[in-house]
């Protein structure tokens, strides 16, 4: 409470929320929109975080379209979760 | 090859009825089973001396019953069985309610487990309710034991049996759903042995394991994901390049007020975008009060002006009309021409708007999800604002973005996520962020207090309601609940209305309502027709009730900081100090 009486910045408060909740919640309420995780906390999990967006990165410059045979089931992965909310 | 989409009824120990329970939760089949993950662990591995047990701790004990188990009842439904055990250290008793089958199971010869929450008080060792089984069996104990969240009337032991009876059929048999050579390069787990241990960890080594896996996909699908939408916006498509030679500071000097220096930050990149052949797709975050709208009007002049149509989403129909009201206010020497479309007009005179709209005579269309409908059809759509978009809700601005060709797309919201994780979790989108208020603006003055004030804090309301103002209540339910020990709308609504304010016009809103009267209330509140609106969150971020400078928020800790800070932002935005209470039970 000390923290939403003191300050107005909507950015420290995110930053302190996120901090104290974990990703969890603080994105499983819909006001994100961003999709629950089942088991990532994007708190917790930073580390994984952007060890694989590095590596998102590298194989979508090399295969945009994930269209080679290696990345089949990257391709296949995508779709499944995320089919209902965008297309490649 | 196995069946995922299996109906979950199907699955050994279900049964229509449970079916029913594990739907609730989001079960319907077989692969929603196994990827329901555990809430936590518990250790039931190691047993320990009833002696070394310290209070509150769950402990998992090794011991013979000693005597009897004794049956007392106490009023006429409660039975209490009580059993004392003992191992080589010291009794422990047992206490079950309720179980009176309870009476003949234990065998004064054989030694049990028992595993439960023990108290210790004046050297008196007590444990309640424990889960129990023979030294030799290792099905409840013996092992680290999977605890799920949110099971309603499925017990732990129930929901446990049906997913290892889900797993048993799946077991060995999964498809790989990440590629060799990722799974090597980074030491993961293959699919199969990661469901299985995140269910049934045989060790809490392998639990991180399988934990790490099962992180790793879900990060690495969504960044993948974000990143092949960003690409296929960008790579494909040539949008437009709105003209260099119409200036932002042409409306920009007609504003009665100055802008930020964040807004000006912000406007530039903006105008950068526009005047690129790369279709624009921005992201724009902004504190309620920032001034996002006037960035999106500035945005659309030049669009206008450039010879095209812009339109602006917005998720409400008063939000839509506020947004009406400002440009109109703001673009009313310009020759522009805005129009609203929303769901309520009348047929005649939206048929009319779709008209004009076509022909061209419209130039700065502000309306609802209506927009979206397939009859609206623009002359020359050039730019496309989403006001409080959701993420993912990408269907929808392509949805919109097809009525033109490759129009320049601003997402505008007021939900300020942390500038590390927005440049990961918005990955297809470029970011633009305004970090400053206006400096005329006050700061909002936030009070914590407790239920004792109460007197003060409903004195201070009528004080203001006496003055001309208006006030929000904000409970986190919307009706009594057992389960949950909070304040709900009704219960403050009847209160406020019968007791305490009853001289004022109290009025409630709440998510269950129809929108038709959700906007009816708002509109009423808004035009100053209630003294004082009992609501749950559904109060639009963004609503305009200038009038309104109180907002009492009942039992604030449910809410998080962030959904709090947005909340305060739709008390007065303007003019008027804002005082702003939280009553929280300590």
């Amino acid at each position: 409470m000390k923290v939403i009486s003191s300050t107005n910045d909507g950015f420290v408060i995110s930053e302190k929320d996120l901090e104290l909740r974990g990703s969890g919640e603080f994105f499983g309420t819909k006001q994100h929109g961003i999709p629950e995780f089942k088991i990532a906390n994007l708190f917790e999990d930073i580390g994984i975080l952007k060890l694989v967006q590095g590596l998102a990165i590298q194989i979508i410059q090399k295969d945009p379209l994930l269209e080679k045979r290696e990345n089949e089931l990257l391709k296949k992965l995508v779709n499944d979760k995320f089919k209902d909310r965008i297309e490649i | 090859m196995i069946d995922l989409k299996k109906d979950i009824k199907y699955i050994k120990g279900v049964g229509p009825n449970r079916a029913t329970l594990l739907n609730k939760l989001g079960i319907y089949t077989l692969k929603d089973l196994i990827t329901y993950f555990p809430r936590e662990y518990e250790d039931r591995g190691n047993s320990k001396n009833i002696s070394e047990i310290e209070d509150g701790q769950e402990a998992l004990i090794c011991a013979y019953p000693v005597g009897r188990m004794n049956e007392i009842k106490i009023r006429g439904n409660l039975t209490l069985c009580k059993l004392v055990v003992r191992d080589e250290t010291a009794t422990c008793q047992i206490t079950w309610y309720n179980q009176p089958y309870l009476k003949n199971v234990f065998k004064q010869n054989i030694r049990y487990k028992f595993y439960g929450k023990v108290s210790k008080k004046y050297g008196k060792i007590e444990m309640q309710s424990p889960v129990y089984e023979e030294e030799q069996s290792n099905k409840n104990t013996g092992k680290i034991i999977p605890i799920y969240p949110l099971t309603y009337n499925l017990s732990q032991n129930v929901i446990r049996k049906i997913i290892e009876n889900g797993l048993n059929e799946v077991s060995g048999k999964l498809e790989e759903t990440l590629p060799k050579y990722i799974l090597d390069e980074y030491k993961l787990y293959d699919y199969n042995t990661a469901i299985k241990e995140i269910h049934f960890p045989n060790s809490f080594a392998n639990f991180n394991l399988a934990k790490k896996r099962l992180v790793f996909e879900e990060l690495f699908s969504m960044q993948l994901a974000l990143l092949s939408l960003k690409n296929k916006y960008e790579v494909k498509k040539t949008g437009i390049e709105f003209s260099k030679d119409v200036k932002m500071s042409e409306i920009i000097d007609t504003l009665p007020f100055k802008l930020t220096k964040a807004q000006l930050r912000v406007l530039e990149e903006i105008d950068k975008d526009m005047e690129d052949s790369k279709p624009m797709n921005r992201l724009l975050q902004g504190d309620v009060g920032s001034g996002k709208t006037v960035v999106a009007l500035i945005a659309a002049y030049k669009a206008v002006k450039s010879g095209y149509q812009a339109t602006i989403m917005a998720p409400t129909a008063i939000l839509a009309s506020q947004h009406l009201e400002t440009f109109n206010d703001i673009l009313k020497d310009s020759g522009i021409r805005c129009e609203l479309l929303i769901s309520g007009i009348s047929k005649k005179k939206k048929e009319n708007i779709l008209s004009r709209l076509e022909n061209g005579e419209i130039d700065i269309l502000i309306g609802t999800h209506a927009i979206l409908e397939e009859n609206v059809k623009f002359n020359k759509l050039g730019l496309v604002v989403t006001d409080e978009q959701h993420r993912f809700g990408v269907r929808q601005r392509s949805a919109i973005a097809l009525k033109g060709k490759n129009p320049d797309v601003l997402v505008m919201t007021a939900t300020p996520i942390p500038r590390t994780l927005a440049l990961i979790l918005y990955g297809d989108l470029d970011i633009s962020i305004i970090d400053e208020l206006p400096p005329n603006r006050k700061k909002i003055e936030t009070y914590a207090v407790t239920k004792g004030m109460e007197q003060r804090v409903n004195n201070f309301i009528s004080k203001n309601i006496e003055e001309g103002r208006q006030c929000y209540v904000v409970c986190p339910l919307v009706e009594e609940n057992d389960e949950i020990d909070a304040k709900s709308v009704m219960e403050i609504y009847e209160n406020y209305k019968n007791n305490v304010f009853s001289n004022y016009r109290v009025e409630y809103l709440h998510g269950k309502m129809k929108s038709k009267e959700k906007e009816e209330i708002m509109e009423n509140f808004k035009n100053g027709n209630i003294d004082i609106l009992v609501s749950t969150t559904v109060i639009e971020v963004g609503v305009n009730v200038p009038n309104s400078n109180i907002m009492v928020i009942e039992n604030a800790e449910r809410f998080g900081l962030a959904q709090l800070h947005q909340l305060r932002g739709r008390v007065g935005r303007r003019r008027i100090s804002i005082i702003l209470y939280f009553e929280i039970s300590w």
